[in-house]
């Protein structure tokens, strides 16, 4: 008997004409990500993907295949011969490992034919393994329970062979990277924009990354968790790049010519502006942002729509009606919530008003614009950034 | 050392100097052996090994089998404290600086319930009062600092043995000496139990230290091994390192620790050092006042100049609470963001001082218009 991991990907399967580019996406997507826990083979038949079982690196596999964009759920399986007879020896044996044999538990049996060939139908075949488990427990503890079992024992029918598991675990779902197309985020350090660009990852999309520095009051340490938070994001998505812009020019000339209160959607607008051009640089589809609605003071429809304005690509937000909770449980899962607390100031205190706007309005930010030499300013930090490579 | 910077952090590490870099390049090659062994080549590590262990001493002034090594300052202070306190299983009364560097505070905060710990009654500036220690209990041990590491204020330490010995004669008093080795003239060895020192403050590599433990102490170590250095710190010896630390000292106790003056070179303001104009100080450490910029930002702004000294209380530092040493002044926490640690090494250039203090001064009037 041999393990195999099944991997599902019911969305994929709906792609119709594109499936093949899906499921080639996904097998590649396993592939690259399971090198460094033994390279298992990985193979595709009947609309599934299996991957060897190594007991050496089970755990590492299993952790790289739930957070895998395009997996619905995954099942550690055991392979054997499809005959009743090894059906029944290897069905009981697995339930046996899973159930201590001295505690009433309810259970049920879950056939699927693959191969309509299989001389037996479903229900035939789970009816005469259950029977079979049944005989072989102790009277009374074990009973059948179609609706609410405890333990269900899932056996597939191959053409050659079987497949038996216990259990199904959901994975990440979405769609495979890469094949819905490519987007920049804009990251900040913070808890939420990794999770942001891995939402827009989880559906399939390709994330550059911008970040917007001011070492000269703040030094690098901002920008080295940056580049760890975007490194953690490349090991899902592979190679990316992420850009630093200077910052601190920009957020002077603000502090120093415009009306206190308008600051930080000033700096935002200039944020997006930029943004876009280095998106269109890296050919992306629109821009992405952590921003979720009244979080902070500064994130109101009224502030986001001024800023939204001052871009022609679409802004994706992919938190925008997230709680923080959820949120942070998503930066639990995908690795990036350890960084992202780590003490790193984004914003020198000499750059926040006393009391930002929360209802910012577009005519009153293009006004105290004026004051700056805004194309002259968003030049020069686009000739100073500076773009790195993840892979 | 890099070209072209001015590194003024060495408080926090210092880099190995080159002369010490190239000899430790050549003993991991060729004096790499076991000092434990009974080949030739064994016994000529232990030789030399022998031999660093008399130079330490001479130069504490201590025992030669008093000298024992470690990886660095909080393994010797841990060391340190286990083994003071490990001469009374039952427990007692631990006089404790209320300014010490976690390496010490963070043991001291897990000795068990038999202890008793009191601190010790400071002035104004963070000194021990040492006319106050009359109204404590009678120590059995006493845990303090030579040489703040934040301001530089030296403690006095030899009239804080003094009181305690008076108070009772068995105490054990544990020294933590890490800023001051190599840098000041040491206090007396005779009273102390135990009294700890780093290679990284003094330009040896980061991973080699020490301590004077007194050789009559029961053996209390913190881990169980081989039984090297006494059975203090088992693991094997680490020569090469060992011996960097030698020559590091060597290097260091040739060179010497001037003050800087942090005066006003135009007549105009200048940040002022946090200091007790009568009081003892570290002629390497020297806290600023740089109010009302942030030191964090002054900090940011002299990197890109390639000057680089630490903050007093990082604004987005780890540690959000205060510092003890802040704390014991009388800083709250904004007073404690608005400085800079300015730390030296001895023998440093004083013209690279000096203009590396003039582009903190004009920075710094700069960043003000911004508080």
């Amino acid at each position: 008997m041999t393990g195999m991991w099944i991997i599902r990907y019911a969305e994929i399967a709906l792609k119709g004409g594109n499936r093949a580019f899906f499921e080639h996406a996904l097998l590649r997507d396993i592939k690259r990500r399971l090198t460094g826990c033994g390279a298992p083979a990985v193979t595709r038949t009947h609309g599934r993907l299996w991957v060897a079982d190594d007991p050496r690196h089970r755990e590492q596999v299993r952790r790289e295949l739930l957070l895998l964009p395009g997996i619905q759920s995954i099942s550690l399986a055991q392979k054997c011969a499809n005959d009743m007879q090894t059906l029944k020896t290897r069905g009981l044996e697995i339930f046996r490992a899973a159930w201590s044999g001295d505690e009433p538990a309810r259970f049920r049996i879950t056939t699927r034919r693959a191969d309509k060939r299989y001389p037996m139908r479903s229900e035939e075949v789970s009816r005469e393994l259950g029977a079979h488990i049944l005989q072989n427990a102790p009277d009374g503890l074990l009973s059948v329970s179609l609706g609410d079992p405890e333990l269900n024992l899932h056996v597939e029918i191959h053409g050659e062979f079987a497949a038996i598991y216990l259990v199904v675990e959901p994975a990440a779902g979405g769609l495979p990277i890469g094949t819905g197309g490519k987007v920049m985020c804009l990251l900040s350090g913070g808890i939420d924009s990794p999770v942001a660009a891995w939402q827009m990852m989880r559906r399939g999309c390709k994330v550059h990354h911008v970040f917007f520095e001011n070492r000269t009051f703040l030094g690098r340490g901002a920008f080295d968790k940056v580049e760890r938070l975007s490194q953690r994001l490349a090991h899902f998505q592979g190679k990316s790049t992420l850009t630093a812009v200077p910052f601190s020019d920009i957020q002077v000339a603000i502090r120093d010519k415009c009306e206190p209160r308008n600051r930080v959607v000033l700096y935002r607008r200039f944020m997006y502006r930029i943004a876009e051009r280095i998106m269109r640089r890296h050919r992306c589809l629109g821009l992405v942002t952590g921003e979720n609605i009244g979080q902070v003071a500064s994130q109101t429809l009224e502030n986001l729509r001024a800023v939204d304005i001052t871009v022609e690509a679409p802004v994706y937000r992919p938190l925008l009606c997230m709680d923080k909770v959820q949120i942070i449980e998503i930066a639990r899962q995908i690795g990036t919530f350890e960084t992202s607390i780590e003490e790193a100031q984004d914003c020198c205190s000499v750059f926040l008003p006393k009391h930002p706007e929360t209802r910012a309005r577009i005519e009153n930010m293009e006004a105290d614009e004026v004051h700056l030499d805004v194309a002259a300013l968003e030049q020069q930090a686009i000739e100073a950034a500076e773009s790195i490579t993840l892979s | 050392m890099r070209e072209g910077i001015v590194y003024l952090d060495h408080a926090a590490t210092s880099p190995v100097c080159a002369e010490v870099a190239e000899h430790l390049a050549r003993d991991l090659v060729e004096l790499g052996w076991n000092t434990g062994t009974r080949y030739e080549l064994g016994l000529t590590a232990r030789k030399a090994l022998d031999v660093c262990r008399e130079q330490v001493a001479h130069y504490l002034g201590c025992e030669t089998d008093a000298v024992i090594f470690t990886s660095g300052g909080t393994e010797s202070n841990n060391i340190g404290l286990r083994a003071c306190c490990g001469q009374l299983p039952g427990g007692g009364v631990l006089w404790n600086s209320a300014t010490t560097h976690p390496s010490l505070a963070g043991p001291v905060e897990t000795l068990d319930s038999q202890w008793e710990v009191v601190p010790m009654p400071v002035g104004p500036w963070g000194a021990v009062d040492v006319d106050g220690l009359a109204e404590l209990p009678t120590p059995d041990v006493v845990v303090l600092e030579w040489v703040n590491n934040e301001v530089g204020l030296v403690q006095p330490v030899d009239d804080i043995a003094a009181a305690a010995v008076a108070a009772n004669p068995e105490v054990c008093i544990l020294v933590d000496g890490a800023q001051g080795v190599g840098k000041l003239p040491l206090p007396d060895m005779a009273s102390l139990t135990v009294f700890t020192f780093v290679g990284h403050k003094i330009a040896a590599p980061a991973g080699i230290g020490g301590m004077m433990l007194k050789p009559s102490l029961k053996l209390t170590p913190l881990t169980r091994g081989g039984g090297q250095e006494r059975g203090w710190r088992p693991g094997t010896v680490p020569l090469p390192l060992i011996r960097a630390f030698c020559n590091a000292l060597e290097h260091i106790t040739a060179l010497e620790a001037a003050p800087f003056g942090f005066e006003s070179f135009d007549g105009g303001d200048v940040p002022a050092p946090i200091q007790d104009p009568g009081g003892s100080y570290s002629p390497c450490i020297t806290l600023l006042n740089v109010a009302p910029v942030e030191g964090e930002v002054l900090q940011h702004h002299l990197e890109e100049a390639g000057i680089f000294l630490g903050t007093g209380s990082a604004c987005s530092s780890a540690k959000k609470s205060l510092s003890p040493i802040h704390k014991a002044i009388g800083m709250d926490a904004k007073a404690s963001r608005c400085t800079v640690r300015w730390s030296t090494f001895p023998g440093q250039d004083p013209a690279e001082l000096d203009q590396a203090w003039r582009v903190l001064v004009k920075q710094w009037r700069e960043l003000k218009r911004f508080f």
